[in-house]
């Protein structure tokens, strides 16, 4: 069985981008989205979102729009993961004293929280993972939803990259379904150590809107790294 | 295909440390659970949880709690083997490096240096992996699963997967430390009991948390039989889903559990009359309980096998649960028995399951379930090893 991803879509600094290569570099913060579909008809918890599910649900909303797809999987890759609701959560405890927590932004200090309001959101009810690997952890998320597809875990898997509440932001997200119809076909390893720079899931929306063979590499200081071998789809 | 042989176990608990101490423990019924002490929470008390003896940790202070929980319970499980060839590290954690971060905010309070490279160092959640590959030397792919508790089931099973693809071995597990964020927040979200915790049972009122670390080594069954190692135990099967339903309520029929549960059992070509005994998740808290019992019900009907949870025993050790119940399940299956549900006395007829007695019984086929907050499910089947 074959998988590959069948669409994407990012949010940058220089804005939103759908199966067209991310708008700016992952420097500074999210530019805006004007245009995005007022958040209370979208998100179950519109109210006080999740910071990194709002985007990932205005992401998902707009690759799949209407579009239901049972048993979708979801994986999450993030390297600073619940930071900022870790900070606010502890700034509270301090504010109101101990017992007085607020029990929403204590489960907003999971790192799986963005990952779990976006599958109630979507209604996915297949595999659902958070995965951290530093700087790597974009792309190795990418890898797990290509190997569940692939071994018929679920049918498709929304991959979501999501970096917030730091110096740089991004989002990126892309959808793997089995027998790719188009877009590009990937496969995903751990080789020899690269030798090359490294590239992240902005670089990945840039090689598979160019639509060719492509190897792309992510290396984090920690020792982590992924390589993604990109074909173009048949 | 590959079977996936279990050649190694570490765990450390409220328990103690190491597999006679657990398997005793379980097999006599007792319990870890004592008042808190590692710190105070003002306003809350110093309720019943699964704290860790002191000796237990890894040696260091520079490393986190969590760090060093899981460095005792990896070493323990790869027993001063040397792995050969890059093989696979899964970690599955729900906190990670949250007690250390804590330590750091105290520390700093949002003043000057609140950002430094203290956080970097511990609030990452792959920096647990990351130690525990420094310190034991173990070279190739790293990973961190988030799945809230049933993070370290997943690991394992996971790890199970890349042996089946071709990795010489694979070590899976989970940590979790206590520490005033997850004491406080669960209790804003009113689950801690004030005693005890009591799964299944009528009166409970709440889960006790713990903390601990479990661990196992994975390989290929060819390759332990061909340096002629034992094999503790087989995992056989993996199954996970969603519910998305609630991020902290499980779906009240158990959805999604049943969903995890079948496809465990799809994966290691079960039936549910071949399963000999259910590792409960068995929280303590009443949605969780009645939610399990409802899916074992749909599951497993007529043929219901013993059930028990083991967190009466260690507490509820969130990214943990999965792997030292993983270890635990390994552990009944080679002495002969089932734990019991340490805390039941009077069982809830609406979290009704055939709870496990004391005495010898033949266990060769385990479930072991664990669920997690954002609707997380996962299963494990589990199958006894060498005699």
């Amino acid at each position: 069985m074959s998988a590959g991803i069948t669409g994407f879509v990012s949010w940058a600094s220089g804005g939103i981008a759908v199966n067209a290569p991310a708008r700016g570099a992952a420097k500074g913060r999210l530019g805006e989205w004007a245009e995005a579909p007022p958040l209370s008809k979208i998100h179950p918890r519109a109210r006080r979102p999740h910071p990194t599910s709002r985007q990932l649900v205005q992401l998902a909303n707009a690759l799949l729009g209407e579009r239901r797809i049972e048993g979708l999987g979801l994986v999450l890759g993030t390297a600073a993961g619940c930071a900022q609701p870790d900070r606010e959560f502890q700034a509270e405890l301090d504010a109101k004293g101990w017992p007085l927590g607020g029990p929403s932004l204590f489960v907003y200090t999971l790192p799986t929280a963005a990952a779990g309001e976006l599958s109630i959101a979507i209604g996915a009810t297949g595999p659902l993972l958070t995965v951290n690997a530093g700087t790597a952890s974009g792309l190795l998320a990418v890898a797990r939803g290509l190997e569940w597809v692939a071994t018929g875990r679920c049918p498709a898997a929304l991959v979501c990259s999501a970096e917030q509440g730091v110096e740089n932001e991004q989002v990126a997200m892309f959808l793997i379904e089995r027998e790719a119809g188009r877009g590009a076909t990937g496969n995903s390893g751990f080789a020899d150590p690269p030798s090359a720079a490294a590239g992240d899931a902005l670089e990945l929306t840039r090689a598979l809107a160019a639509a060719a063979p492509s190897r792309l590499i992510s290396i984090d200081p920690l020792g982590y790294w992924a390589a993604l071998e990109l074909e173009a789809a048949r | 295909m590959k079977r996936v042989a279990i050649t190694g176990m570490g765990v450390v608990s409220a328990l103690g440390r190491g597999l006679p101490a657990h398997s005793d423990a379980l097999k006599h019924g007792r319990s870890g659970l004592k008042a808190l002490s590692l710190f105070t929470a003002e306003g809350i008390g110093q309720r019943p949880v699964g704290e860790v003896a002191p000796e237990h940790l890894w040696p260091g202070t520079r490393a986190s709690r969590s760090q060093r929980l899981a460095l005792t319970a990896a070493a323990d499980a790869i027993a001063g083997r040397t792995l050969a060839g890059p093989g696979v590290m899964v970690l599955g954690s729900t906190t990670g490096g949250i007690d250390g971060t804590e330590q750091h905010y105290f520390k700093h309070r949002g003043k000057e240096g609140a950002l430094d490279r203290e956080l970097l160092r511990n609030h990452p959640l792959g920096t647990i992996a990351d130690r525990i590959a420094h310190e034991l030397k173990l070279e190739g792919e790293r990973h961190t699963f988030a799945t809230a508790c049933s993070s370290s089931a997943n690991a394992i099973g996971y790890a199970a997967s890349r042996i089946v693809a071709g990795a010489p071995w694979a070590l899976a597990g989970g940590v979790d430390a206590l520490c005033r964020i997850t004491y406080c927040g669960f209790y804003s979200l009113k689950l801690v009991s004030e005693g005890p915790c009591r799964p299944f049972d009528k009166g409970r009122n709440g889960l006790s948390l713990g903390e601990a670390a479990g661990f196992v080594l994975l390989e290929a069954e060819e390759a332990v039989r061909a340096r002629g190692g034992k094999v503790l135990g087989w995992v056989t099967g993996w199954g996970c889903s969603a519910d998305a339903h609630h991020m902290t309520a499980p779906h009240p029929e158990g959805a999604g559990a049943i969903r995890a549960i079948k496809l465990a059992l799809e994966d290691a070509g079960k039936a549910p009359a071949d399963v000999h005994y259910v590792n409960a998740h068995g929280t303590a808290t009443p949605a969780n309980d009645k939610m399990e019992s409802l899916a074992l019900n749909a599951v497993f009907g007529a043929a219901m096998p013993p059930v028990s949870s083991t967190k009466g025993a260690t507490g509820h050790t969130l990214g943990a649960a999965g792997a030292i119940e993983a270890v635990f399940s390994v552990l009944a299956m080679g002495g002969s028995f089932t734990p019991r549900t340490v805390g039941l006395s009077d069982p809830d007829p609406e979290a009704r399951v055939l709870h496990a007695k004391d005495g010898p019984v033949d266990v060769r086929c385990v479930l072991s379930s664990s669920f997690g907050f954002g609707g997380n499910n996962t299963a494990l089947v589990l199958e006894r090893g060498d005699a």
